[in-house]
């Protein structure tokens, strides 16, 4: 298994939520945009100083940098 | 999706009654319905967690005392419904099925009844008793909303305990439902609901409850196992099939398979029942009509809705001038008198002319550029910032959601145009909603159309400086040609891109108005200046740079640099279009940026001249050539970043290729059309 | 009810939730409990768009994502 945070990654890299860590503020936003441990993600921008593009199952969001740090991906591709 | 039931009931009588030593009580509720906590506070420290045997799907058991007896609670996996969707729902619904709680405690949202109940109504017909615990009232509360349990508990027949997970008083009351209903077992009643189903047409509810065995499976009741059948439940189908006569499961059959959209019909049914549940028993205090109602009906209205939106767009724009000006002042003249105290002060000191020329004409002429154009980007940013505060945004996204579908776009193509009004990187980016590939390179090939906040800072301060108070009619004419632009561009594209007209409709929540956060604002635009200022210095200042070294010449006179040679030699060409050799480079430069342009006019406009910069500007330029560079310059190309997002969204060099020659094209002839109107005009 | 809902958006109409509400008289939260429960049985599905559209790619500060709530985009559509 290939684990990578999401803060590292780059564009265009697939993987599937492995962990999320973090408060519940932060966990509430992720689960009612619908992602999930499990949920399957592509990284679409990922530049430093911006906040980090993800594509999975019909949604694009923005995710900070500090919580693309709280994210573990399981790298698929 | 190969999730494995095993109801190993053999005999269909399993009501136990409470007199059980030690009763059993399931938490059913759907996820989010505070089950957690209720869980928690009834079991403290007495709990542990494992799985349910054979699934991966967390068990939590526990127990309470209460008045010397213990009570075994378990805690079920939060479902939406009891369908056979997910390996949760299944492993839920047979636990309570093969008779093992005496008691189910169903939790509602009160905040959200309408969603909540769902579960409800899924559970309806399955005997095993309940209680409903209707959670967090504090919250409903809050909404203006004021529940009557009483009623609920009358049209069900079941016990209702209002609860808040904070308030102990709670606690009492449910342990008091609990007590009676394990002493006189009530099962929810849910007649009203058959009578629904039986009225479903095309469904032949009846027959079919009459079909399934008597006493039910489990505490599947008929009724329910009928229901379920209809919805096109596989799982049911197979159970049931175990307990049918040959004769009779062919009949089922045949009934079910005349059965249409059956999850429609019974989901149908289910909603009316919560709604006559509901009715009586919910009222809202709170007025229902909150302050900008009025307003977003105008907004969002058929005929309204898109004037209101271009004026609102149009006197944004002319507001995000104002403080824009200032800057732009202190841009143009602070640094001219600057650079000519500098330039003074170095002469006399025997500076060597080069480094003069180079510090004030390449970079401080070139700073003044930069922050004369940093205050139209902060304009716009406070401006369209605002509106996507309070909410506004998401209106006009709405509100030209079907002039994409006339454009032959999908409805939700309005996000990546409104992105890429900030940079056409973001609406690339966006289009990844799209579903279909054609329809995606469409869309971006329309957005590029759209300006970027570079290209509006360029455009703003080119009009600003040529036009003075015209300029608003010029930035309105630009919006309109862009219209026009992407009209154009959709019929031309569109029939290599997009096969079938597929129409499909479009939900769109659009969020409340609220009170713009004055404190988050002036902080966005503080991040936004110092990102902004950042990269047009680099962008702006090495551009002049570069070019200063291609125009500088050791006397002074500019016909003799390389830039003007070649500049001369192509101005026979670049004229046609009504773009005189300095501002041809310009507009060719912006391919690579659109802030880079303004790096080329400082330079080759400051270099050799003697006057300041902005006479010679305006004596250098004519006001038909500002106007046609104006159009060539928002209508070429976008950055080559945004080039090369475009290329990573489609996969495609051809189309990439296709849509930049295109551009550049469209660029030059609108330049050469516009520039013989304004020869007309001026 | 539920039938209703889909039909108003046959033909490629579109519509806000308050609209719906209006043409099925009733209100907001029973729309969205519909809508929930049409995706749950996979007939309409969530499309949610949270890109940035403060005019800005070329920076959000580290610290405090600009400042600016994101408003997320929040769409329903039928499934192909």
């Amino acid at each position: 298994m290939h684990l990578k945070n999401l803060s590292d990654s780059k564009r265009g890299q697939r993987g599937k939520i492995h962990t999320i860590s973090g408060e519940t503020r932060f966990l509430n936003r992720i689960i009612s945009i619908g992602l999930t441990i499990g949920s399957e993600l592509e990284v679409i921008q990922n530049n430093r100083k911006q906040p980090i593009l993800v594509f999975g199952r019909d949604t694009i969001i923005a995710i900070n940098r500090n919580e693309g740090e709280r994210i573990v991906l399981e790298v698929t591709e | 999706m190969g999730v494995q039931t095993n109801i190993t009931i053999k005999s269909p009588q399993v009501n136990k009654i409470g007199l059980h030593s030690e009763p059993l009580i399931a938490l059913l509720g759907q996820p989010n319905a505070g089950k957690s906590t209720l869980f928690n506070g009834l079991t403290g420290s007495h709990q542990h967690v494992g799985n349910w045997p054979g699934k991966t799907v967390e068990q939590k058991e526990g127990y309470f005392i209460q008045n010397g007896k213990k009570y075994t609670v378990v805690d079920l996996p939060g479902t939406y419904s009891l369908s056979a969707n997910s390996q949760e729902e299944v492993v839920t619904r047979d636990y309570i099925a093969e008779g093992k709680p005496d008691l189910v405690c169903v939790l509602a949202d009160a905040s959200q009844l309408e969603r909540s109940l769902f579960l409800l109504a899924d559970y309806a017909g399955i005997t095993v008793p309940i209680i409903l615990l209707v959670n967090m009232m504090d919250v409903a509360g809050e909404q203006g909303k004021k529940i009557d349990s009483a009623i609920i508990s009358k049209k069900l027949g079941i016990h209702v305990v209002p609860f808040t997970a904070s308030d102990l008083k709670g606690y009492s009351a449910f342990y008091d439902a609990v007590k009676k209903t394990l002493n006189n077992p009530c099962t929810l009643r849910a007649d009203a609901l058959m009578d629904f189903y039986k009225e479903m047409p095309d469904a032949p509810y009846q027959r079919l409850c009459d079909l399934m065995p008597s006493e039910g499976i489990g505490a599947y009741s008929p009724a329910w196992l009928a229901a379920k059948l209809i919805e096109g439940d596989s799982m049911v189908h197979a159970t049931v099939s175990e307990f049918l006569k040959e004769s009779e499961l062919v009949e089922v059959n045949k009934l079910l398979s005349s059965v249409k959209d059956g999850s429609l019909l019974t989901g149908n049914c289910k909603f009316r029942w919560i709604d006559s549940i509901l009715k009586g028993a919910v009222i809202s205090t709170r007025a229902d009509k909150p302050k900008m109602s009025r307003f977003d009906r105008v907004a969002t209205s058929r005929t309204w809705g898109k004037p209101l939106a271009i004026t609102i767009i149009i006197l944004a724009l002319i507001v995000s001038f104002i403080p824009a000006l200032p800057l732009m002042l202190l841009g143009k003249t602070g640094m001219g008198i600057l650079g000519t105290i500098v330039a003074d002060a170095l002469t006399s000191v025997g500076v060597p002319h080069i480094l003069v020329s180079f510090l004030c004409d390449a970079i401080i002429s070139a700073i003044g550029f930069v922050i004369s154009m940093v205050g139209f980007v902060l304009g716009i940013s406070f401006v369209f910032g605002f509106l996507e505060e309070i909410g506004y945004m998401a209106r006009i996204s709405y509100v030209f959601d079907n002039t994409m579908s006339k454009l032959g776009l999908q409805g939700k193509a309005v996000m990546p145009f409104l992105v890429s009004f900030g940079c056409t990187i973001g609406g690339a980016a966006g289009t990844r909603v799209i579903d279909t590939w054609g329809q995606r390179v469409l869309t971006i090939a329309l957005a590029w159309a759209v300006p970027c906040s570079g290209t509006w800072a360029v455009v703003a301060l080119v009009s600003a400086t040529f036009f003075g108070a015209g300029a608003p009619l010029v930035i309105i004419s630009l919006f309109a040609t862009a219209l026009l632009h992407m009209i154009i561009t959709a019929k031309i594209f569109r029939n290599s891109l997009v096969k079938e007209s597929d129409k499909t409709g479009l939900i769109m929540e659009l969020p409340p108005y609220h009170k713009p956060k004055w404190k988050n604002l002036f902080r966005f635009l503080l991040n936004r200046l110092k990102d902004v200022f950042v990269r047009a210095f680099k962008l702006i200042v090495l551009v002049s740079v570069v070019f200063w070294m291609l125009s500088y010449t050791n006397d002074g006179d500019i016909t003799h640099s390389i830039i003007y040679k070649i500049g001369t030699l192509i101005e026979p060409v670049t004229s046609i279009f009504g773009l005189k050799w300095r501002m041809f480079m310009a507009f060719v430069v912006s391919g690579m940026g659109k802030e880079a342009a303004l790096g080329v006019m400082n330079t080759l406009f400051s270099v050799g001249s003697t006057v300041n910069l902005s006479d010679a500007l305006l004596n250098g330029v004519s006001k038909a050539e500002a106007l046609a560079f104006i159009y060539a310059f928002t209508f070429n190309i976008p950055c080559i970043s945004a080039l090369a997002a475009t290329y990573e969204e489609t996969h495609s060099l051809k189309w990439v290729l296709r849509i930049t020659g295109y551009y550049i094209a469209a660029a030059l002839i609108m330049s050469f059309v516009v520039y013989h109107i304004g020869l007309f005009v001026f | 009810m539920l039938t209703k809902l889909l039909d108003l958006l046959e033909g490629g109409q579109r519509c806000s939730l308050e609209e719906l509400a209006k043409q099925l008289g009733t209100d907001i939260s029973t729309v969205k409990a519909q809508i929930e429960y049409l995706v749950q049985i996979g007939i309409l599905k969530q499309v949610t768009a949270e890109v940035p559209t403060c005019t800005g790619c070329t920076g959000c500060s580290e610290q405090n994502r600009c400042g600016l709530d994101f408003t997320p985009y929040l769409m329903w559509e039928r499934v192909k």
